[in-house]
């Protein structure tokens, strides 16, 4: 039962993070609270509607969704990043005309 | 000793006296070839000048120290060799202290048929008496530079050198050229090959301007096909300060002009081929025109010919996003940028951008048959569904999680925002420019790569555009439930249906420049000035014009917002409209003319596409759920516009780092031309900067480089390298293509190949085009239907032409070859098909690479 709170736990943990990082996106913009509120709502009701369904035991199988849709993002951001530094994440230049090498 | 010779006598003193340049030229002079007047300052005057100095050794084939090279350089000549030398300079100029020569080297053991040494040995233009000496001794040294003692090795010339040195009446030239009196490339062995640009023939011996190229038949000297360049720049007649910038801007008028008439090409070929049988060999001939005489002036065999190329393993396909957007090569440095930001799976392959087929395949579910891999990869419609087995199942699930986790946030992010919170791009654009520790490989990581954990989306603007590509899913899903719910709803109402709302960028853009066209339009004075059709000093005028004072207001509020875009953008070597408006000017003179007002039309466009789904798709609740889905496709449509608006703010800021770059390093000297650095690489110019390189270190690779990018830019990209893409050229009547925005038109062809140079379409046109991208749009306006050969529906002339209701057909490939300007056209973009209403027999086709 936890794997299935666990499942339906992380398109959940998507959208509320996406709704977060929108509501950060858009009250930064000035005049646009009401359209970032509007965004959050349906996350943070769904989210509560299944904290609702799930009892406190599946709780952490919810968490456990958002530490893994969260843990991802991190790793694949560091992953990137160490990459590009390390310039060893780049394409290669094929030259099929060598006489003006 | 003999100090100099006339060059009419240089021809019997022989190779080891006056260099093989001399001999050449008093052999053409001996029989009456119009070569400009000169003497030859012989190899014995050299050797005396190096042992006077100390340098004997040299002469011995000593290795070149500074200390011995400068030793030469400052020893003070002979005044007997300097006397020799003004009486020859004399001779010349009939005592006009104002009189320019040229001095040229002429190596003993150059312009052999196997070592031409061409471009390997100075040359100086416009010198003065005063400068004469100095120069001289310069030529010398150019025997001695890195490149030159190289070139010497792969030659197998092994003794030292002996070096000649030419000093010729200066030609003010209007046009010049180089002759192939064969196809050097190999490709064409019946043809001539003429190319010819404004103003002296260095800039195009140099690879420094994109010459005009005629094939002339070798057999009746007809001429069998040209291609027009475009002649941004020229020689700059003024050498004299030698801080400046060596080459000079082609009034924007001249830039697509053909350099040479019927007339001329005959006389420049018959010349040609006078050379070739004075000399026995195909020739390399160079020639000027000055006031209408056409002179000779070098004729060498032709020693280059183009390498067979390097076969590429692997199998490789074209990077359409890009490739839609701009068909030419990328400059080296533009390479060497973008490959540092790009996957391991793509590779520049001669300048353009492709993605590893290989790697794809083997990424995906087996199953997905090739042609309809090449087909999604090239952002064509497949055509049939993809066939999955179960087999394949797990492998699906695994990419699917995959791809969910990674950029599920990202899509859910974009999935509705204010088109405000990209202005945030603009503020960190800014931010990055003056930060001066920053260099431009990681201004250019940090524009594109996502800097930090959950950034704001305002300043990924690269991210959410990929994310808004989604639209091109749903319009599938749409027209596939339209299809079967409402057959009747054809596809001109569904284009109408789904086109962006009123705030997209490019749709912005093209109002604000017809604005700007309106302001002008007030004034009667600032518009004769505009439509007079010199964009070059039309900035200039207007400063100060009194009434002028409307329309440079309103230009800087467009340039505020616009300034960044440009031809080519993504190039980051292209000028922005900020840094040359030019292009610009010439759009506002084409809206100044005749115009549709077809920007009106569009909401109209959309209501009648309404009433046409009320009429074939009764259920209230079916087109409730078309609406929907119309709505998202709009939303996502102009994401993608709008975010596509702000990438070349970051090439332009990219760009502003390297400019910058550049003007101190020409007021330092480590470069001597203006746009020079685009031909480097990035640790090259580090290296220049920090002294670890000098100029001469590099002058031979720019060149080559250059010339070497201008082969490329002639040759037509293929979308695949091993793989069957099926871009077979068109055929002579009907041209295939997909459809991009659907329609039907009828016009006469108007080509236009570089929006910068030739931006004029009348009213009623058809717009060919070897690709399109934003800078094209307000071309869009007056044309009849567009055509461009490389496209998708996701490009940029697509996504433009449905918003503005015009047809388009894209991927026509075989296009530019099979049409001729003016040519009547019938497009039915619906079908994808355009049809040569008054199709002429066409030569074949030519290319040179």
């Amino acid at each position: 039962m936890g794997v299935i709170w666990f499942l339906v736990g992380i398109p959940i943990a998507v959208e509320v993070i996406a709704a977060l990082l929108r509501f950060r996106d858009c009250i930064r913009t000035s005049g646009l609270r009401v359209y970032a509120i509007e965004g959050l709502i349906f996350p943070l009701f769904a989210l509560g509607v299944l904290l609702w369904l799930a009892s406190p035991v599946h709780w952490i199988a919810i968490a456990g969704a958002f530490a893994v849709v969260l843990a991802w993002q991190v790793l694949v951001h560091v992953s990137l990043q160490v990459a590009l530094r390390r310039n060893s994440f780049h394409s290669r230049v094929i030259d099929t005309d060598q006489s003006l090498q | 000793m003999n100090w100099t010779l006339p060059l009419r006598d240089a021809a019997p003193a022989g190779q080891a006296l006056v260099g093989g340049k001399a001999v050449r030229l008093g052999e053409l002079l001996a029989q009456d070839f119009d070569v400009p007047p000169g003497f030859v300052v012989t190899t014995e005057a050299f050797v005396s000048h190096f042992m006077e100095a100390g340098a004997s050794g040299l002469l011995d084939g000593e290795y070149p120290t500074p200390e011995l090279l400068t030793r030469v350089a400052n020893h003070q000549m002979n005044p007997e060799l300097v006397s020799a030398i003004r009486t020859g300079f004399a001779s010349l100029s009939d005592g006009d202290p104002q009189y320019l020569c040229a001095v040229r080297s002429s190596g003993a053991d150059e312009d052999g048929t196997w070592a031409s040494f061409a471009g390997q040995h100075a040359t100086y233009y416009y010198t003065r008496e005063d400068d004469l000496e100095t120069r001289i001794v310069d030529c010398w040294l150019s025997a001695f530079t890195l490149e030159a003692r190289a070139y010497r090795r792969e030659m197998g010339l092994f003794s030292a050198p002996r070096m000649a040195v030419i000093v010729q009446y200066m030609l003010p030239a209007d046009i010049s050229g180089v002759t192939f009196t064969r196809d050097p490339t190999g490709q064409h062995d019946d043809c001539m090959v003429i190319e010819s640009c404004w103003g002296l023939g260095a800039a195009l011996v140099d690879g420094r301007v994109s010459p005009d190229a005629y094939f002339v038949s070798r057999g009746d000297q007809s001429l069998r096909a040209r291609r027009i360049g475009t002649k941004r720049a020229k020689v700059a007649e003024a050498l004299l300060d030698r801080s400046g910038s060596r080459l000079e801007a082609v009034p924007r008028h001249l830039q697509r002009v053909p350099t040479l008439d019927s007339a001329d090409v005959a006389r420049v070929a018959a010349l040609a081929m006078r050379c070739e049988l004075a000399f026995g060999t195909a020739q390399d001939v160079e020639w000027a025109i000055v006031d209408g005489r056409l002179y000779l002036l070098q004729s060498r065999p032709v020693t280059r010919v183009a390498s067979v190329p390097t076969p590429v393993e692997g199998r490789w396909i074209a990077f359409k996003p890009v490739l839609e957007n701009s068909d030419e090569p990328f400059t080296p440095l533009s390479v060497d940028l973008f490959r540092r930001v790009l996957s391991p799976w793509m590779a520049f392959i001669d300048g353009r951008l492709y993605v590893d087929y290989d790697a794809v395949e083997r990424l995906l579910p087996s199953g997905i048959p090739k042609r309809t891999l090449i087909d999604a990869l090239l952002l064509r419609d497949p055509g049939t569904s993809i066939g999955m087995s179960w087999r394949a199942a797990p492998k699906l699930a695994l990419i699917a999680i995959t791809a969910y986790l990674s950029s599920a946030i990202l899509f859910a992010r974009t999935r509705n925002l204010p088109r405000a919170v990209f202005d945030a791009f603009r503020a960190r654009c800014e931010a990055l420019v003056a930060d001066a520790n920053l260099d431009p490989p990681t201004t250019l990581r940090m524009l594109l790569a996502p800097h930090r954990l959950f950034a704001p989306i305002g300043e990924l603007v690269l991210a959410a555009n990929v994310s808004a590509g989604r639209y091109f899913i749903l319009t599938g899903f749409l027209t596939g439930f339209l299809e079967r719910h409402a057959p009747g709803f054809d596809a001109e109402h569904f284009a109408a249906l789904t086109v962006g709302p009123k705030e997209m960028a490019s749709r912005e853009m093209v109002e604000s420049i017809a604005q700007l066209a309106a302001v002008a339009a007030e004034k009667p004075a600032i518009k004769a000035l505009i439509l007079a059709n010199r964009f070059d000093e039309l900035p200039h005028q207007l400063v100060v014009h009194p009434d002028a004072g409307p329309f440079v207001s309103a230009l800087e509020v467009f340039m505020s917002r616009f300034g960044h875009r440009g031809t080519r953008e993504i190039e980051i070597a292209a000028p922005r409209w900020r840094e040359d408006p030019t292009p610009l000017f010439a759009m506002i003179a084409n809206l100044l003319g005749e115009t549709t007002g077809r920007i009106n039309v569009i909401e109209a466009r959309r209501a009648a596409a309404q009433a046409a789904l009320l009429e074939h798709l009764p259920s209230r609740v079916k087109r409730a759920f078309v609406n929907l889905v119309a709505r998202r496709i709009r939303y996502f449509a102009a994401l993608r516009e709008n975010t596509r608006h702000w990438h070349p703010l970051a090439f332009a800021t990219v760009r502003a780092k390297i400019l910058s770059l550049e003007r101190h390093m020409m007021v330092t000297g480590e470069l001597k031309c203006a746009d020079d650095i685009f031909y480097l690489l990035w640790d090259e110019i580090e290296d220049l900067s920090a002294g670890r390189l000098s100029w001469r270190h590099v002058e031979e690779r720019v060149r080559n480089r250059r010339i070497r990018h201008l082969r490329r830019c002639r040759l037509r990209p293929p979308l695949g390298f091993n793989l069957e893409t099926d871009d077979a050229p068109a055929g002579h009547v009907r041209l295939l293509g997909r459809c991009a925005s659907p329609g039907r038109a009828e016009g006469r062809a108007r080509i236009i190949r570089d929006p910068a140079a030739d931006g004029e379409i009348r009213a009623g046109d058809v717009l060919v085009a070897p690709y399109t991208d934003p800078s094209w749009t307000p071309l869009f306006l007056n044309a009849a239907a567009i055509v461009v050969e490389t496209g998708s529906y996701l490009s940029h002339a697509g996504t433009v032409a449905r918003e503005l209701g015009i047809p388009c057909v894209v991927d026509a490939y075989g296009l530019l070859d099979g049409v001729e300007e003016g040519q009547r056209l019938q497009v039915d973009a619906t079908a994808g098909t355009v049809l040569l209403l008054d199709p002429e027999p066409k030569q074949a086709a030519l290319t040179w690479a």
